[in-house]
């Protein structure tokens, strides 16, 4: 009874670890790139939750509001402006 | 005597944790929309602070990217408590508690309808937005909390049109859940919520769980009737239906603890 203690805390310890390992992880390590620059996990979550970044046809990630260098418009496309949540 | 004292005390501690959770999550000061919190709480709210997990994880799987993050957070919670937010900080819990108070002819479903929320997790979380990302049959777009919170004020705002399909579609849900909660405890939570399900796991071996003295158990079921989501609190202890309301150590038998 005692050892299942133990290996529950050792496994609570080194579950604890890991998850905290997958955070720093994430912050520090983890970059994808969108239209050619490096953007961090939390900048896709922000994104993802306004549907402004998808998956294209190729594969990449993209957004498809804004042009390839990030600074404005794409042709016939509104511009890049305020996320706005999405009316689900 | 003393017990009742302590277990009025403590549901209405819960019922202010929950209360401020909701103040907290939904205050439109703060924009941190790029971090979840371990809740069911609609980031599309006008109103929300942080993430929902779950909005997270549909939106990542139809991405194709592996949630980190989100993951790590969940992790973190659920080895620290289990299904500990559920019972104390969702605001859906709130709600659901509100309903089932009041007072009408109360009703219970088989437990065996708890693998419900398992089946919705895999199917609507994972594998419908990963293989069909454009089909709008994720579980956001059926979200009760979602519709509430989101749907529901964005139609009022004029932002979207109340007069389609999905919208009606996802009312009729919300309206579905809240007959639901108002007859069977915590309805919800236990049958249908894919959080509540990942969290779930946890709950056998997180670091604070329940437990009991079992050798001063009379077998008085005080406690099995004191639970919101009608499991036996001793015999069926940290079981993965359990949100850790802690009605139950009204009874003096059990407690939150580390051991």
């Amino acid at each position: 009874m005692k050892n299942r203690g133990r290996f529950r805390l050792l496994f609570v310890v080194l579950g604890g670890l890991l998850c905290a390992g997958l955070v720093a992880f994430s912050a520090l390590g983890v970059r994808y790139s969108v239209q050619g620059a490096e953007k961090s996990e939390l900048f896709i979550i922000e994104r993802s939750l306004t549907h402004s970044i998808e998956r294209g046809p190729d594969g990449r990630l993209t957004m498809p509001s804004v042009s390839r260098d990030g600074s404005g418009t794409v042709e016939g496309k509104p511009g890049k402006q305020q996320p706005k949540p999405c009316p689900t | 005597m003393g017990s009742i004292i302590t277990a009025t005390r403590k549901s209405r501690a819960r019922v202010i944790t929950q209360i401020s959770a909701l103040a907290f999550l939904n205050v439109h000061l703060l924009q941190l929309r790029s971090v979840c919190f371990p809740v069911l709480n609609c980031h599309s709210c006008p109103l929300a602070v942080f993430a929902c997990p779950i909005g997270v994880l549909v939106n990542f799987a139809s991405l194709r990217v592996f949630p980190f993050t989100t993951v790590g957070i969940l992790g973190l919670v659920g080895i620290l408590g289990g299904r500990l937010v559920c019972g104390w900080v969702c605001p859906f819990g709130l709600l659901q508690d509100g309903l089932h108070k009041i007072p009408t002819k109360k009703t219970s479903l088989s437990p065996k309808l708890a693998y419900t929320k398992y089946v919705l997790l895999i199917g609507l979380v994972f594998l419908v937005p990963f293989f069909w990302p454009r089909l709008p049959l994720t579980f956001c777009h059926l979200c009760p909390a979602g519709t509430l919170e989101s749907a529901i004020p964005w139609a009022i705002m004029g932002v979207s049109s109340p007069w389609r399909f999905s919208f009606l579609l996802r009312v009729a849900i919300l309206l579905a859940l809240v007959i639901l909660a108002i007859a069977v405890s915590r309805s919800f939570c236990r049958f249908v919520c894919p959080l509540g399900a990942i969290l779930s796991l946890f709950n056998g071996f997180s670091l604070f769980r329940m437990r009991s003295t079992k050798h001063d158990c009379t077998d008085c079921d005080v406690c099995a009737r004191e639970c919101p989501v009608e499991i036996h609190p001793v015999h069926q202890i940290n079981s993965a239906e359990c949100v850790r309301c802690l009605d139950c150590t009204s009874t003096g038998h059990l407690a939150l603890g580390i051991r």
